[in-house]
């Protein structure tokens, strides 16, 4: 009996030892929200992640071969655009809005800045087809895929069977995006009792629980809602948020209210870019705040903020940096999937 | 004890034996066959006195969705087809011929189905066969399947090359274009569903409406009455 029990400890220990430490491929982090995402419909898995990086980092899906998912949403700015106010694609051609950054998508129950798109699986069909953006279509995508034998590898690889479908090609892209996921700033860090806030950052963090929090709700940053946050209508774009999709006066000027985190790499800021340092976004909310009949009710009465509240407002944004996620190399550019020979 | 294991058996192998019902989608121009890419004369409707009313018109694509096909008796659901979504297609004689598979002791008299998607797989996640976005079925800038697709041209349209296009969807509470259908099932071997255009055409006024490309009123519209169009033989 007891070396039925010794051998029982012995090959539980080899089984634990084994056990490889990405089999987790998504782990919920600590006290946050159940995610939105319907993982029983995409189960993931290390293939399918891996196929779907290669997917958003190659130019294949774009007309011209010159544009990826990663020329809009680079990994070291929180995959959203470098520098630009709006998004640039194909022939340097401009979009209309800026490229929001992407991390924790599984929360997420819409999607772009209007909510236009319900479900992440179907988000990678309107840059493939948009003529600013990769002026391609899905069809074309798949063919060209099915035509490269590294890619029938791959989807094989993944899903056990080498015939390309829309269905397969935009399953992995969302695969890899939701394993975009950031928490691992500061801010989580203080949460989970592991550091501490500066004064000047807990001051900040008292600021933005009082004026900021109610839209930008805790952990996520975001409450996954859609409000008019008072910025004046550019006339140049003349955008209306929410309401092209709903057709609703009532959700004139509404827009998605993006989540805080990592914003230190990811400016330019709000849906068109318009404001290039956070600096700019905190006056915005102190004295910029345009009345319109839709404005939020949070922001009807004014935010009052010192010049000293102000920095302090702001060193507490800084908490929500995630190095670890910025530069993950399980992120960046696979460079060998594209040239498995430079591996070495 | 033996026999009742028989009992069971036999009981399962009836209840388990397929039957089927072929359903054909059939499609014309008044009354004839239609065909795409060719030129057919008939009477619009007139906006007003002096308008010449014979206009030509030519279809270059007719694809639309029927889904949630089920088999009714006495208006009460006895059957209803798993994953049923079905993309029919003018091009593609294969795609108007639909199979339903049963258990042969089902005791039926009606068949229910929907032009369109339901709004539930709209917003969903991304799906295989017919509902793949690679049919070209699918907004590619917001969510939701296109329901209805109808393009071709009309001498009436004052727009380029006199095209027109007419994208039929959207699934959202007073956008919903998704459109339940049913019928008394005369003949339970086969069901033919007929739809003629021209009759589709009565009621819309190329001149002024020509490109529906995304959800509100006019697709609403324009789907009620491309459900009226069938007809069960
Ligand atoms: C030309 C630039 C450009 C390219 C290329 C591009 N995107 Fe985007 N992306 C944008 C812009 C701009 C938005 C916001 C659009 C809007 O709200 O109308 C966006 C929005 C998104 C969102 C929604 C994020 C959110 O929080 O709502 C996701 C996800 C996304 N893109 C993924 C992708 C993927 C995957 C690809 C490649 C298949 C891709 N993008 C290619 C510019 C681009
Ligand atoms: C009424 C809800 C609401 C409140 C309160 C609110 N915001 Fe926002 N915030 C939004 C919305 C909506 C947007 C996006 C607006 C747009 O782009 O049109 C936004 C955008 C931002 C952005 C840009 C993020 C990006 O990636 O582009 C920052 C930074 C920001 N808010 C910070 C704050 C701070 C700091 C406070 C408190 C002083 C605050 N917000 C209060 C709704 C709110």
């Amino acid at each position: 009996m007891k070396q039925l029990l010794y051998l029982f400890v012995l090959v539980s220990a080899a089984l634990l030892a084994f056990r490889n430490p990405k089999e987790k491929l998504f782990t919920i982090p600590k006290k946050w929200p159940k995610p939105l995402y319907d993982f029983s419909q995409n189960k993931l898995s290390e293939a399918k992640i891996k196929l779907g990086r290669a997917l958003f980092y190659d130019p294949l899906l774009s007309a011209d071969n010159t544009i990826s998912c990663a020329s809009c949403h680079s990994p070291y700015n929180a995959f959203t655009h470098v520098d630009h106010d709006l998004s640039h694609g194909i022939n340097d051609r401009i979009g209309t809005r800026n490229s929001p950054a992407l991390m924790n998508l599984a929360w997420k129950s819409s999607f772009m800045w209007d909510g236009a798109i319900a479900n992440l699986d179907m988000q990678s069909l309107a840059p493939i087809s948009h003529p600013d953006e990769m002026g391609s279509s899905i069809e074309k995508v798949v063919s060209e895929l099915n035509r490269s034998a590294l890619y029938r590898k791959a989807f094989y690889q993944a899903y056990g069977d080498s015939l390309i479908t829309g269905e397969k090609t935009l399953k992995a892209l969302s695969q890899f995006m939701l394993s975009l996921v950031s928490s691992d700033s500061k801010y989580d860090r203080v949460m989970l009792k592991q550091e501490q806030f500066t004064e000047q950052e807990a001051r900040g963090y008292s600021l933005f629980r009082q004026n900021c929090a109610a839209c930008h709700r805790e952990p996520l940053f975001t409450n996954d809602a859609f409000a008019n946050n008072g910025l004046p209508v550019d006339p140049s774009l003349n955008d209306c948020g929410k309401m092209k999709i709903s057709k609703k006066s009532a959700d004139s000027l509404l827009f998605k209210v993006p989540t805080l985190r990592n914003l230190e790499y990811s400016f330019p800021y709000m849906h068109d870019g318009r404001f290039k340092k956070l600096s700019q976004v905190i006056n915005h909310y102190v004295s910029g705040i345009q009345h319109s009949k839709t404005l939020a009710p949070e922001l009807q009465k004014p935010i009052i903020l010192s010049s000293n509240e102000k920095v302090d407002l702001l060193a507490f944004l800084l908490t929500l940096s995630d190095k670890n996620f910025v530069f993950n190399p399980d992120f960046a550019y696979p460079k060998d999937f594209f040239t498995p020979a430079a591996k070495d | 004890m033996k026999n009742a294991f028989l009992f069971c058996f036999l009981i399962c192998y009836t209840a388990f034996g397929q039957a089927n019902l072929p359903v054909e989608v059939s499609l014309f121009f008044k009354g004839e066959k239609l065909e795409l890419e060719k030129w057919y004369i008939y009477e619009s409707e007139k906006q007003n006195e002096k308008d010449e009313n014979v206009d030509s018109v030519l279809f270059e694509s007719l694809r639309f969705y029927l889904s949630g096909f089920e088999l009714t008796k006495k208006g009460k659901s006895v059957w209803k087809e798993k994953e049923s979504y079905h993309l029919i297609d003018a091009e593609n004689p294969a795609s108007c011929q639909i199979n339903l598979n049963f258990a042969k002791n089902t005791d039926f008299d009606g068949l229910k189905f929907n032009l369109g998607i339901d709004s539930i797989t709209n917003s969903g996640g991304v799906k295989g066969g017919d509902l793949d976005p690679v049919k070209g079925m699918y907004w590619t800038w917001q969510t939701g399947y296109i329901h209805f697709k109808l393009e071709g041209k009309s001498n009436l349209c004052p727009t380029r090359d006199n095209q027109f296009s007419l994208h039929l969807g959207g699934y959202s509470f007073s956008q919903n274009t998704m459109q339940s259908l049913s019928f008394d099932l005369k003949n339970p071997e086969k069901a033919v569903l007929e739809l003629d255009l021209s009759d589709f055409l009565r009621g819309i006024d190329f001149k002024n409406l020509n490109h529906v490309m995304s959800p509100g009123a006019e697709a609403v519209r324009l789907s009620q009455q491309a459900a009226a169009l069938f007809l069960l033989r």
